[in-house]
């Protein structure tokens, strides 16, 4: 029988729902500061952000997370008894051997020097408690360690225990909700962390080097990064597949910390170690740029009041627009759709309209268009052009608004694609029926054809994409470096090909534009329709949509199985 | 209405549930029990309905029935193979190619009215967008489904049988639109139903 013998129910158990792990062993974890006075901007959505008041950066941060589709929230802190508390203070007393030594960005005018005022009251595992189970949803798992190698072996025993993903990040982080969701946006798959511009590097900012949207070096107060291009604002997320790695790596490392092989690394470094050795063990860690979010790790009050303003002064709304709308489409959606779709999303998102109901909107106008199209005149098929073009840009608002508001659901991909299939065919099939209707000629041949070619190309490209899932094949494993090495390999002369760009990002732009067009995507597909169908009738639109897929198809079918081939070589 | 959700196997790999096989196909696939590599059989069933189709078989309600055997015969006992093998992923694909291109093939020797083979096909189209989907989410098929849509092979040898009777074809077409639709719907309904939070949508694809 070709099934296996595990079993699931259909839809909730199988949605993978992020854990996070909050490293809340520093003295700015504790903060409670007064937040930035500024007014919010009316009809923004629910994003977790707190009201302007006094913040209690934990209770700020869990109040973030539970926006986000988190769903287990576990916590290391100190114990207020343990040996360690006084241990951890001291180490933060020296300045951390940082290659790096510039420690805060230039606009706040603080160094790292500076922030005397705070050192040394560790929040305890109770006030860490407290302070969480005041930010909303989620309860709190609180774990008590007392020094930097014990936080590092929690951290495996969370890695080991909890089924993934997992979120890391540090107790002292100030960010945007939106920094957050991005990384632990369950669509990207595997390990990932957020990182930031290469200024402002500092012993809470360390210094990585990002090689085609890639972490392929970390640094910390004992790892070196040769030719660092961009930071590490703090947080990472570590996949499913990966979780094993992490525990290996924590406990590596905290051997090694134990050992006193790493010199004194400071203990607020903890998340800063893990991603060095997630990166040298070879784990395939992507790089979420801020772009211009802020999430940056504070050391003390005037520090994260600073970092609270600056939160205030970036539209963190249209910021998640952008997102929203996906940049990697076709020609015609990304200048006929996508320039002027982010307001109809804004628009719907105050309505309250749920995406679902977008789509629904959506099939209204394209049966519209069926009816005008059917009536095969140049006025109806004017009509039913304009008609389509409509629902054609809903049916891209419907996914940018389920992306913007954070709503989207298994459902709601489905009617999605379905819908958007049957308003193709109904389209085809209405222009068919017309052109009989008007030239008593039969064009119903072309329009199943155009309907099978595109069948068999969504058969093409889903067995091979489903065959090689990204978060399996896609990203390959990079060369394990020990961890016991201070400095980093010179990013153009490592072995196994490190200095070799991964992948094809680099590609003329115009040549990018026309890889798009060619595999005829629906954007271009509607246009077809709504360019050709008006000026040339249903029969030549037939026959371009036939004669534009069937290359698509050869193109699509001969790149998979050049690459399939390729990929089993090696 | 009340929907009850059942428990459902997870298919071994989404290609070997992209191949849509029937109870036929099953079983001619648990004889060989996967040691048959299922891709070159698969290419050897297309180019040979292709020739059969091309010397006019699917004008005879009799002979047309040797173009689903022989796919049959050919594709069939790769239906248990594990499907790992690199370029394994063109099986899927090919049987597309064999259904369909048979379809259009009785629909155009027995001129039956284009608006029902537009919308017969449009049935199997769904059924095979929607297996994506839900291998996708991770809303599995039921094992019936699989039985009572007949698969590739039983799809081919009725439209062969009642291809001469277009009020049989109507009769497959509605029979087929039921079960895709009325199955997946109240599945989906009931999948989202118990789910709180799940993957984005992918829009626009």
């Amino acid at each position: 029988m070709p099934d296996s013998a595990v079993v699931l129910p259909p839809g909730l158990n199988a949605v993978p729902h992020t854990a996070a792990l909050i490293l809340a062993t520093t003295p700015a974890a504790g903060l409670t500061v007064t937040g930035p006075q500024a007014a919010k901007a009316p009809g923004k959505p629910d994003d977790g952000e707190p009201s302007p008041g006094p913040v209690a950066l934990l209770a700020r941060l869990a109040a973030q997370l539970g926006a986000l589709p988190v769903a287990r929230l576990h916590v290391i802190a100190r114990d207020a008894g343990a040996p360690g508390h006084t241990r951890f203070t001291s180490a933060t007393a020296d300045p951390p051997a940082e290659p790096v030594t510039e420690a805060r960005a230039a606009g706040t005018g603080a160094t790292v020097s500076g922030t005397l005022a705070d050192r040394g009251t560790v929040p305890d595992a109770d006030a860490v408690a407290a302070e969480l189970a005041r930010g909303g949803r989620l309860r709190p798992h609180v774990i008590t360690s007392s020094d930097l190698a014990a936080d590092l072996r929690e951290v495996a025993a969370v890695a080991r225990a909890d089924p993934g993903p997992l979120l890391v990040l540090p107790g002292d982080l100030v960010a945007h909700t939106e920094a957050l969701a991005r990384l632990a946006d369950p669509a990207g798959p595997g390990t990932a962390a957020l990182v930031g511009p290469a200024a402002g590097a500092g012993p809470l900012r360390v210094p990585v080097r990002v090689e085609d949207g890639h972490v392929a070096a970390a640094g910390n107060a004992f790892h070196e990064v040769t030719a660092a291009n961009a930071t590490f604002a703090g947080a990472f997320l570590v996949g499913r597949d990966d979780l094993a790695a992490l525990a290996e790596v924590a406990e590596e490392l905290a051997g090694l910390v134990e050992a006193g092989r790493l010199g004194r690394p400071p203990a607020a470094q903890a998340g800063e170690l893990l991603l060095t050795g997630l990166v040298r063990s070879g784990v395939p860690v992507r790089a979420v740029p801020l772009g211009p979010l802020h999430a940056r790790r504070i050391a003390d009050r005037a520090a994260a009041e600073a970092e609270l303003a600056g939160l205030a002064g970036v539209d963190e709304e249209r910021a998640r627009l952008e997102a929203a709308i996906k940049t990697d489409d076709g020609v015609f959606t990304r200048y006929a759709v996508s320039s002027w779709s982010g307001h109809l999303v804004r628009l719907a998102a105050r309505a309250k309209l749920t995406p679902n109901a977008v789509t629904g909107i959506s099939v209204g106008l394209a049966a519209i268009a069926a009816v005008w199209f059917s009536a095969g005149t140049r006025i109806g098929l004017l009509a039913g052009a304009a008609a389509f073009y409509l629902s054609f840009v809903l049916d891209c608002v419907d996914g940018q608004l389920a992306r913007f508001t954070r709503r989207g659901t298994a459902l709601g991909s489905w009617l999605d694609t379905i819908c958007g299939r049957g308003k193709e065919f109904a389209a085809y099939a209405a222009l068919a029926a017309g052109y009989g209707a008007v030239h008593g000629q039969d064009v119903w041949p072309l329009a199943i054809g155009a309907m099978l070619l595109l069948a068999l190309r969504h058969a093409i490209g889903s067995a091979y994409a489903d065959a090689f899932p990204p978060d399996r094949g896609g990203a390959r494993r990079g060369p394990a470096r020990s961890l016991t090495l201070p400095y980093d390999l010179d990013p153009y002369d490592g072995e196994a090909g490190g200095g070799r760009p991964r992948g094809r990002a680099r590609r003329a732009p115009r040549l990018v534009w026309a890889r798009r067009m060619v595999v005829l995507p629906i954007g271009e597909r509607t246009a077809v329709i709504c360019l050709v169908a008006p000026v040339f009738e249903a029969r030549v639109t037939f026959l371009v949509l036939l004669a534009w897929g069937g290359v698509a198809t050869l193109y699509m079918l001969a790149g998979r199985i050049v690459r399939s081939l390729r990929r089993a070589e090696g | 209405m009340s929907v009850t959700v059942q428990m459902v196997p997870v298919p071994r790999s989404p290609v070997i549930a992209y191949r849509d096989d029937g109870g036929l196909a099953r079983t001619m696939g648990s004889v060989v029990a996967g040691q048959l590599p299922p891709l070159p059989p698969a290419i050897a069933g297309a180019f040979v309905s292709g020739v059969l189709i091309a010397v006019g078989v699917a004008r005879s309600p009799t002979l047309s029935v040797f173009v689903p055997v022989v796919a049959l015969l050919l594709a069939g006992p790769g239906s248990s193979h594990a499907h790992d093998g690199r370029l394994d992923w063109l099986v899927p694909p090919v049987l597309r190619l064999i259904e369909y291109g048979f379809t259009v093939a009785v629909a155009v020797a027995w001129s039956l009215p284009w608006p029902l083979a537009f919308a017969l096909l449009g049935a199997i189209l769904f059924h095979h967008y929607d297996l994506v989907q839900r291998m996708r989410q991770r809303v599995y098929p039921p094992r019936w489904l699989a039985t009572a849509g007949l698969g590739w092979e039983g799809r081919m040898l009725v439209v062969a049988l009642v291809g001469a009777m277009p009020v049989l074809v109507v009769l497959l077409t509605i029979y087929l639109w039921g079960v895709f639709l009325w199955e997946s719907v109240t599945c989906w309904a009931a999948a989202s139903g118990s789910a709180a939070a799940a993957g984005p949508a992918d829009a626009g694809e």
